[in-house]
């Protein structure tokens, strides 16, 4: 697989010059190849917001090299990063960032009007996203008339309306309760999985980031770990498995990945339907059941 | 883009009602001055050219006052102060002017008694209320504009020097006495009482001619146009001999009109001092001559002055508005800091962000200009109806230019909040609490 963006030494120093300079990231070098899950895991202060910022070209690294698809983006300026920003990337805040007073279809179309794409076609577009989270009957509600976990899937709509080449997830659970967390992590691993995204998830939640199929983990500015997630169980290919067995040792692959694999798999099957009932309306396919998504509805969060 | 642009400003400003019309108030209050304003003085201005068109800017009022500081003792007679235009003296002017002056008009009031009636009527409801004005046959020349005959004719000459009994009535009292038959109503005679020192006579007149009321004074509306009071012209001397005032007895005052073509500035100059060398070198007496073009370039003048000094307050007002305009962009803009940081990180340039703001100040100082072209249009309505009573006018090109300086103060004022909020750094945006 092609690499789909490609850092080299990166540096990022603040109060540059001044007597409390302070470098908060010592020569990071990271590649992420197109299709993968990948998850960045890090306490606070560790840096991991810079990197996503300079990863998300919200920020720009005092040195190294950046390379998205083959090209610098170093020497782009504002304008032309929003561009990037626009066509490429597809941010989800943990604090979900929708735009107050605007419906959350209207929220949906903001990355499509910044591209020009038409009037009529934004909206269907945008229509067709929500139904894919299991928004369509809030579609016109706004963002203080939806729970946290509607919110984050209007934010994951959003985020993929251009069809970006990168998902970049920030503590996208972060201010949800763990069971709504898990559906908004099922719906990052169905995006994975069905429309292969690219997905880079950055947390301080080792448990989220098992979940994926490579796990970076940043200490101080630097990255100190790579492993493989439990999530490459689920969509193993013969690179990630070299990776797996080049740096992984093979106990850390423990039962309860595969568990958790396992249960990946019957649920998207439909299989256990009726236990896990709630997590099948995240996707329009899996959902049969109009009632079902109202249940959801009526007691998320 | 801009139609979402315009969109989303109006839900940001209905979702800050009280705050977005306080905000717009300056603005409205502004325009509203300007369009009030406006709206009177083009209606001044419309009087003045109906005026001018009704009075004729040919003509030209020539009157003889008292000096000031004429010293007035007990010994003093008063009527030997009254000024006078004696006969020698206006047939001098008469020849002097041959080549300019068309007519001559003078006239002197007479109070009256009660409505005037036909004669030896006892029908209390036939009645046509009138004031009564001695006048000579120029007169009807000279305001061919305001008195127009209609039928029957003006004195003659021998009627005006013999003090006959014949008069000029309007339509409207043909109308009330006559039910409106100008052929009945000439040649009838009408009782007109006529107040003398202690109580009133009838005068019985007979009718020579008819002339179409118009209503300068402005009666209709105010009484019921039975009741209006219309002039009765009677011949000049007949008035001076029926009249018991002393200054009824002189000319004091005349108007004429020049024939067209005359420089009627250059020619009340002219006559001013005409007139004045006239004098006897020991007079109390002095001229003033004045024309109606004159009257109506300083009544412009004065209403230019008064639309400059009103613009100027509602300028100032646009100021203080397009100032409000300013804070309360800078203030949407600091508490919509993360909405910035979202859109930026979702792709938004910098021109798209401020093309954001800036229609949202627009759409405000419009709205606001939009209420204030209303009330203002409102206001001058009231004004021109109420205070002037004349037609209003709204200024059309006035209402333009208000759209345009509303227009002009949400670009001009919203472009520093606007800029502003598209040069913030994303990532800063983004953290905002």
């Amino acid at each position: 697989m092609e690499n789909l963006i490609c850092l080299r030494n990166i540096v990022k120093k603040y109060y540059i010059g001044s007597e409390n300079e302070l470098e908060v990231l010592h020569g990071i070098n990271l590649d992420i190849r197109e299709g993968e899950f990948t998850s960045i895991v890090g306490e606070s202060g560790s840096g991991k917001s810079t990197l996503m910022n300079i990863i998300g070209l919200l920020d720009r690294p005092t040195e190294g090299t950046y390379e998205m698809k083959g090209i610098d983006v170093d020497g782009l300026s504002d304008d032309e990063l929003s561009d990037v920003r626009n066509r490429q990337i597809g941010f989800v805040f943990q604090t979900y960032n929708l735009i107050p007073r605007m419906s959350a279809l209207a929220n949906v179309e903001v990355p499509m009007l910044y591209a020009r794409i038409p009037r009529k076609e934004r909206e269907e577009k945008a229509q067709h996203l929500l139904e894919m989270v299991g928004m369509q009957d809030r579609m016109m509600h706004r963002p203080d008339e939806l729970s946290g976990g509607q919110k984050q899937r209007v934010a994951i709509a959003r985020a993929i309306a251009n069809n970006p080449s990168l998902l970049l997830a920030d503590e996208p659970t972060g201010a949800l309760d763990s069971k709504t967390g898990q559906r908004i992590m099922d719906i990052f691993h169905r995006l994975h999985e069905e429309q292969h995204k690219t997905i880079l998830l950055i947390t301080h939640s080792q448990p989220l980031a098992e979940e994926t199929e490579r796990i970076l983990t940043l200490k101080d500015g630097q990255i100190v770990g790579e492993r493989v997630g439990s999530g490459s169980a689920g969509s193993a290919d013969a690179e990630k498995a070299k990776i797996s067995a080049k740096d992984v040792p093979a106990t850390e692959k423990g039962d309860s990945s595969h568990k958790e694999a396992a249960s990946f798999h019957a649920e998207h099957l439909g299989a256990d339907k009726t236990e896990d009932a709630e997590d099948g309306i995240i996707f329009l396919e899996l959902d049969d059941k109009g009632k079902m998504r109202e249940e959801e509805a009526g007691h998320a969060d | 883009m801009l139609i979402e642009d315009v969109r989303l400003a109006f839900m940001n400003m209905a979702a800050n009602k009280l705050r977005t019309f306080l905000t717009m108030l300056g603005i409205i209050i502004g325009i509203a001055a300007v369009i009030a304003i406006m709206t009177v003085g083009s209606a001044q201005t419309a009087e003045n050219e109906r005026q001018n068109s009704m009075y004729g800017v040919n003509t030209v009022s020539v009157n003889m006052w008292l000096k000031d500081g004429v010293e007035i003792t007990e010994d003093t007679n008063t009527a030997d102060l009254i000024p006078e235009f004696k006969e020698s003296m206006l047939d001098k002017m008469v020849q002097n002017y041959a080549d300019e002056i068309e007519a001559i008009a003078v006239q002197t009031y007479l109070p009256t008694g009660g409505p005037a009636r036909p004669e030896n009527s006892t029908n209390d409801r036939i009645y046509a209320n009138c004031d009564v004005t001695g006048v000579n046959p120029g007169y009807f020349t000279v305001n061919k504009g305001m008195v127009p005959m209609k039928a029957g004719r003006v004195f003659s000459r021998k009627e005006t020097v013999e003090d006959s009994y014949v008069c000029i009535v309007s339509d409207l009292l043909v109308k009330n006495l006559f039910d409106g038959d100008a052929d009945k109503a000439l040649g009838s005679r009408i009782d007109i009482p006529i107040a003398s020192d202690e109580d009133s006579l009838d005068y019985t007149y007979t009718i020579i001619g008819v002339y179409g009321f118009s209503d300068m004074a402005g009666y209709a509306g105010v009484s019921s146009e039975k009741d209006i009071s219309t002039t009765v012209y009677i011949p000049f001397k007949n008035a001076q001999a029926l009249s018991t005032d002393p200054s009824a007895k002189k000319i004091s005052n005349f108007d004429l009109t020049v024939i067209p073509g005359v420089d009627v500035i250059q020619f009340s100059d002219d006559l001013n001092s005409y007139l004045t060398s006239l004098l006897p070198a020991d007079t109390n007496d002095q001229i003033y001559v004045y024309n109606n073009q004159e009257w109506i370039e300083q009544s412009n003048e004065n209403m230019r002055k008064q639309t400059l000094t009103i613009t100027m307050i509602g300028a100032i007002a646009l100021v203080v508005g397009g100032i409000g305009v300013m804070n309360i962009m800078t203030v949407t803009i600091t508490e919509r800091t993360r909405e910035i940081g979202t859109r930026k990180a979702l792709g938004a340039k910098r021109r798209e962000i401020r093309l954001q703001f800036i229609t949202e100040a627009v759409i405000m100082s419009l709205l606001g200009g939009v209420i204030g072209i209303a009330a203002g249009i409102g206001a001058g309505i009231i004004v021109c109806h109420f205070v002037q009573h004349i037609p209003p006018v709204v200024s059309i090109p006035s209402v333009a230019a208000s759209f345009l300086v509303s227009v002009g103060i949400g670009i001009f004022f919203g472009f520093y909040p606007a800029d502003k909020a598209a040069k913030m750094d994303p990532i800063e945006a983004l953290r905002y609490e």
